[in-house]
Formats: C-alpha cells, sequence, structure tokens
C-alpha cells in the first residue's frame, strides 16, 4: 500500500526521491504524455443527447461527473511511472488550505528551491530555481497540436496573474465541499446542483459568491502562469494539487460511505459509472473501478481508521512481547523447563524491557512521521540535501 | 483580479441578442459568430476556438478552462495577450479541427 503524504511531511530523502523521479520522466518523455493526455481529455466534448457538441460544456476529464474518477486514475499512472524510475516513490500532496492560512501564501515553503522552485521572475514570469526550472513545456497551437514552446521554463504568477484570482480557497471552503449530500447530479456539468463533484471542481458557488472560480478550478488560476490553460500540467504542481484534490474527495467517500458515484447509467458518455474513460494511459478504466482508492493501491496520511488500525496492530504486537516476558518473570507462570527459573525470570526482565521500548519508539516514531518538517535551509541550491 | 473591470458593468442580456461581433484589439481583428453548437471565435481571420455561454452567463474557452469570462471581449482579449505564450496562432491552417 503505497501512502501519501503532505509535501511538508516527506523526509529529506522522499522529497529528494520524488523530485528526482518526477525530472527522470521528465527527461525520458514520460511526463509529457501526461500533458498531452490532459489536454485531448479537455478537447473532447461528451455531450448528452440534444447538447451541443462543445467541450466547454463538458468533456472527457472536466465539467461533468467523471471528473474526480478521471483524475483519480490519472494521477496514480503517474505514481505508478514514478514508481518505474525511483521504486518507493508515492505522490504528495499540496494541502492548499493550509497555506492559504499563512499571512502570505506565496512565502509557503512549497515556492521555495528546496521544494518545487519558487514565483516566476523576470518579463516572462519563469520560475528562477527548483529542480525543474530548466523544463521545455508544451503549448497548444490553434489547430489543436502540441509543440514545444520557444522559451525554456515554467510560467508562474502566484496570485498575481491577471487572468487569475488572487486567493486561495480556506478551510471553510474545502469543508463547505465536504457538506454536500450528493456525488453529482443532473444536468451532470457546471451547473449541476447539488453536487460535491461540481463544488469540488470549483464551478459551484454559493448565491453570495463572487462570479469567480473557486476551490479546484481557484487554485489553478492562483498560480498562474502554466497551471491557466489545459496543457496545465506543465507544471508539476499540478500533481500535488490533483492530489489533494483526490484526497478531499477520498474524505467525501469515507464520511458517506452510502452515497454512491453517480450517474450509474443514463448520463454523458465516459462519465457513468460503468463507462471506460478516455484519454488514460491505461484502457478500459471506468469511474468504478477507481471508487476504492486503496484497491488502488494507496492510501492518505490523514486517514485517521486505517492508520489507527496499522498502530494499534503494532502496538499490540509490542504488548504481546510485555505480556510474554511478565508470565516469564511471574511465579507460577511460563518458565523454562531446560533454562530453570533464573534463566526465564531473566529473559522475562529483557522481554518487557524490549516491549516496553519498542512501544515507546513506535509512539513517537508515529509522532515524529505526522509534524516531520524541514526548512529550505536544510537543502543547498543545487536541491541536494544536507545531512 | 479581474483585468477587465468593465466586464462588471456588462449588459449580459443585451449581449446574448448579440450573436456575432467584431472588435479589434492590439492591431488584431477579432470576429466572433454564433453557430450550431457555440460561438466561434477568430484571430485575424483564422478560427480558434468556439466558445460556449454556459447558464452562469459566463462565456467559456478550452484555452482557459479554469475559469469564466463575462464578456467575449475580455475573453478574446485575454487570447490575444497570451497568444505565443500559452497558445500559438497557427497561420498555416484555416480550420480549427475541434
Amino acid at each position: 500500500m503505497d501512502y501519501r503524504k503532505n509535501i511538508y511531511s516527506l523526509s529529506l530523502n522522499e522529497l529528494n526521491d520524488f523530485r528526482e523521479a518526477v525530472n527522470l520522466l521528465k527527461a525520458n518523455g514520460t511526463y509529457d504524455t501526461f500533458i498531452e493526455r490532459h489536454h485531448h481529455a479537455m478537447m473532447h466534448a461528451t455531450p448528452m443527447s440534444g447538447e451541443p457538441n462543445n467541450a466547454n460544456i463538458r468533456n472527457a476529464a472536466h465539467r461533468g461527473p467523471a471528473f474526480s474518477p478521471w483524475h483519480r486514475q490519472e494521477l496514480r499512472e503517474f505514481e505508478l511511472a514514478l514508481q518505474s524510475v525511483k521504486p518507493g516513490v508515492t505522490l504528495p500532496y499540496w494541502d492548499w488550505a493550509q497555506d492559504a492560512a499563512l499571512p502570505d501564501p506565496t512565502a509557503a515553503p512549497l515556492w521555495t528551491d528546496a521544494y518545487i522552485g519558487g514565483d516566476g521572475a523576470g518579463p516572462n514570469n519563469l520560475v528562477p530555481d527548483g529542480p525543474f526550472k530548466d523544463w521545455v513545456a508544451r503549448i497548444e497551437t490553434s489547430t489543436g497540436a502540441l509543440v514545444p514552446r520557444s522559451t525554456p521554463g515554467i510560467v508562474r504568477m502566484l496570485g498575481r496573474d491577471p487572468l487569475g484570482f488572487p486567493t486561495l480557497p480556506n478551510a471553510a471552503e474545502v469543508t463547505d465541499s465536504l457538506a454536500e449530500g450528493v456525488y453529482d447530479s443532473a444536468p451532470w456539468r457546471t451547473t449541476s446542483t447539488p453536487s460535491f463533484r461540481n463544488r469540488l471542481e470549483g464551478w459551484l458557488r454559493r448565491p453570495a459568491e463572487p462570479p469567480e472560480p473557486r476551490m479546484h478550478n481557484r487554485v489553478h488560476t492562483w498560480v498562474g502562469g502554466d497551471m491557466q490553460p489545459g496543457t496545465s500540467p506543465n507544471d508539476p504542481v499540478f500533481f500535488l494539487h490533483h492530489c489533494n484534490i483526490d484526497r478531499i474527495w477520498a474524505q467525501w467517500q469515507a464520511a458517506n460511505p452510502g452515497l454512491p458515484y453517480v450517474p450509474a447509467s443514463g448520463g454523458p458518455p465516459g462519465h457513468n459509472a460503468t463507462d471506460p474513460m478516455l484519454f488514460l494511459e491505461v484502457a478500459g478504466v471506468t469511474p468504478n473501478s477507481t471508487l476504492d482508492h486503496h484497491a488502488m493501491g494507496y492510501m492518505y496520511d490523514t486517514e485517521p481508521p486505517i492508520v489507527t488500525q496499522i498502530r494499534w496492530l503494532e502496538a499490540l504486537a509490542w504488548a504481546w512481547i510485555i505480556i510474554i516476558g511478565g508470565l516469564m518473570v511471574t511465579p507460577g507462570g511460563i518458565e523454562c523447563i531446560r533454562c530453570g527459573r533464573a534463566v526465564t525470570r531473566v529473559l522475562g526482565v529483557v522481554s518487557m524491557a524490549l516491549g516496553v521500548l519498542g512501544l515507546v519508539s513506535q509512539t513517537r516514531a508515529g509522532r515524529a512521521g505526522v509534524t516531520q518538517r524541514f526548512t529550505p535551509q536544510q537543502i543547498d541550491v543545487k536541491g541536494d540535501m544536507h545531512s | 483580479m479581474d483585468e477587465y473591470p468593465e466586464s462588471h458593468e456588462h449588459d449580459h442580456s443585451e449581449e446574448h441578442e448579440r450573436p456575432e461581433g467584431e472588435l479589434v484589439y492590439k492591431d488584431r481583428q477579432i470576429t466572433y459568430r454564433e453557430e450550431e453548437g457555440g460561438m466561434v471565435l477568430r484571430i485575424d481571420g483564422i478560427e480558434i476556438d468556439t466558445i460556449a455561454r454556459l447558464d452562469d452567463g459566463q462565456y467559456h474557452t478550452h484555452y482557459f478552462p479554469f475559469r469564466g469570462y463575462l464578456t467575449i471581449e475580455a475573453l478574446a482579449q485575454a487570447l490575444v495577450d497570451t497568444e505565443g505564450e500559452f497558445w500559438i496562432l497557427d497561420r498555416g491552417e484555416a480550420n480549427h479541427p475541434h
């Protein structure tokens, strides 16, 4: 089971491995296939009967129910690709609502050389540092083809893109989204309400809210630059962002186990529960086949039931050793026939001590795992880790 | 951060009755015309996209798919401003395949 963490909880080695794996995929051409598939999905209209054939109304991966499952499968394919070049790497998520609470979200550690590079600078707003700064983006022509951009570099304009919006979604907006009582509803597009999917994607807003993108859409427009077009996977933050979107969907699923994915049938092509989704690497994947992310092979560090269960099992194993040790030192308990009472009691004391040590170590390691952070100063300008 | 503040003052109901129009922005000739399936946008005579005006009254383009625009003029200006950076006008092709 792959364990997806908050990017700020990665160890130095984990972060370094992730950055290296992403760069390896870019170098061998695999990364760009994810840009192409996302772009093609964006261009492919999925009209219902009577609707215009227009990808802005709904397409293979957006503005419809398949938004969440399509991206879940895309992320898993990306994660497996990362593991093909760097075994053990898992996809981290960027909890943007956490950064939204900062006085200045653009100063968050994510936007530093230590993580994924900073805000764009200079006349072209190119990312000046970090592990991906020299990447060549692929952009669309008016004929629909993708070509390399003539100027190397990733464009970012955090909270200041003239085509974007200046704030990130906050924790209250995430909570509001999680309160939606159905996954989606007809007409299965940007006007669907009630709809968890539509609120998560960012088209649905409260009557008093301004006509601006929210949630998922808002984050794309806040990062700005290369995150604005349909070729948004050009910026690797795309995957960190969508990993967080997927985590929120997993939270909603866990909180609403009785609420199914809809539509089961009768909806737009490619969006029904058993329709094959288009433009993914693996053919034939349906929304239904993505509903159990544990079955897909990963989990999030914010899933308390399973994490708790694992920790309880570990604690139980250490406790068992303590109990056995206790029986060995107890008169009338366990006594080795060949070793005799004295040796058994010594072994019992050692066993109990080991058990207590294990239990304490496990508890401390568990706490460290959810609080571990490091600062940009721990990593030099080339992205190499300081010991 | 809306770069087109005039968009907020636009009368959408009046605009909806205008199925076609044209404007010049940064020396680029922009035309739009309502056709079956949406509104076709051309820059310097080259068809680049089929715009949808969705139920929220905003205009949407697949070039910038995570937001809508309050007017088609604002959308067209955004495309002109970003041409060459995020997309390329292919003058070798007269028709957009989509």
